[in-house]
């Protein structure tokens, strides 16, 4: 459950990466479906109470919170089945939520049509099996498969996951101060520093055999224009001078010509000279005082 | 049978069997199976 949390604590705050798909129609109005069709649960419990029907009240109320309890985990399903499709590589999601979703569904539409509507105990089945085809045929199963990258490159399928998730996290965590520098310039920058960091990464899931050098790169690249960048949003918004200005400026110019450099050199696999190249970066953020 | 289709055939099977028990339990949330009973007994 947590990573699936992690998943879409990404996905909603990084839209750039994973969403691609979401304008599907059917996704789009699946969510709510389940929100729009029982509502007429409600008014017969209005009408339960009306009539001071107690178990008509219990079938209705308890039905209708049974449908949206089903079409939160519905939505969660979805949402985690998009990130899912959109990584390369990824592990299957701990919970079956839609299988979770279709199961309360059939309960729910037997119970509704039983205690609530009633039918004989046959036809209230029917009506349940009903409601569960409809949500397999609907929505489909939950992924069972995990996905990784053919080779013998010897990570697992969490070490690459916690890698590229840690690193996603760090370029979050620059687009976030990005979003406070009120200066055009730096944001563009940013923006392609951030670009380039997350073509690394399409790379890396592609090629996982990549992980130990990436993963040094990220450390101290990543981290550094993290630093970097957060400290400067803090900071020029009271004391604004020409001199931090500029000084913001030749890092970010270094770090951005560093960072390209650095991309072609991983896929060109160039261990050697990569290794230099970070030693040379991290002595010159330790010597501007950053690391 | 194409994915679409059985999206479409899932989402109308969705609708008839939910929609179709939420509305009988609608109408028939007045309905005291029990106390029916009962009135018809002490009614004979």
């Amino acid at each position: 459950m947590k990573s699936i949390m992690a998943d879409l604590k990404i996905l909603r705050s990084n839209p750039k990466r994973f969403v691609k798909e979401t304008k599907n129609w059917i996704s789009a109005a699946s969510g709510s479906l389940l929100y729009i069709i029982p509502l007429l649960l409600i008014f017969a419990t209005m009408k339960a109470f009306a009539t001071g029907n107690l178990l008509g009240i219990f079938v209705n109320a308890g039905g209708y919170a049974a449908f949206l309890l089903a079409a939160q985990l519905l939505r969660r399903g979805l949402k985690a089945e998009i990130v899912y499709r959109e990584k390369r590589v990824a592990s299957v999601p701990k919970w079956p939520l839609k299988g979770m979703a279709s199961i309360i569904v059939a309960i729910t539409t037997f119970s509704v049509a039983w205690l609530g509507a009633h039918n004989s105990f046959m036809v209230s089945a029917a009506f349940g099996a009903g409601a569960f085809l409809g949500m397999i045929l609907c929505y489909g199963l939950d992924p069972s498969k995990q996905k990784t990258v053919a080779g013998n490159h010897g990570y697992t399928i969490e070490e690459i996951s916690s890698t590229i998730e840690a690193a996603e996290s760090v370029i979050l965590s620059i687009e976030n101060a990005n979003n406070r520098i009120r200066n055009l310039e730096f944001n563009t920058r940013i923006d392609r520093i951030c670009e380039t960091a997350r073509t690394i990464l399409d790379e890396l899931e592609a090629n996982p055999s990549a992980i130990r050098r990436t993963r040094k790169f990220l450390i101290v690249y990543l981290e550094s224009t993290n630093k970097v960048t957060t400290g400067y949003a803090n900071t020029h918004l009271q004391a604004e001078t020409p001199e931090l200005e500029q000084n913001f400026r030749s890092l970010l110019d270094n770090i951005e010509n560093v960072f390209k450099e650095q991309k072609e050199k991983l896929l060109q696999e160039d261990l050697f000279d990569l290794d230099v190249q970070i030693e040379v970066l991290a002595k010159q953020l330790k010597h501007e005082g950053i690391v | 049978m194409s994915l679409w289709f059985k999206r479409f055939l899932g989402l109308i099977l969705l609708i008839t069997t939910v929609g179709i028990a939420t509305c009988q339990s609608l109408v028939k949330a007045d309905e005291h199976p029990k106390i029916q009973a009962l009135s018809t007994v002490i009614g004979r």
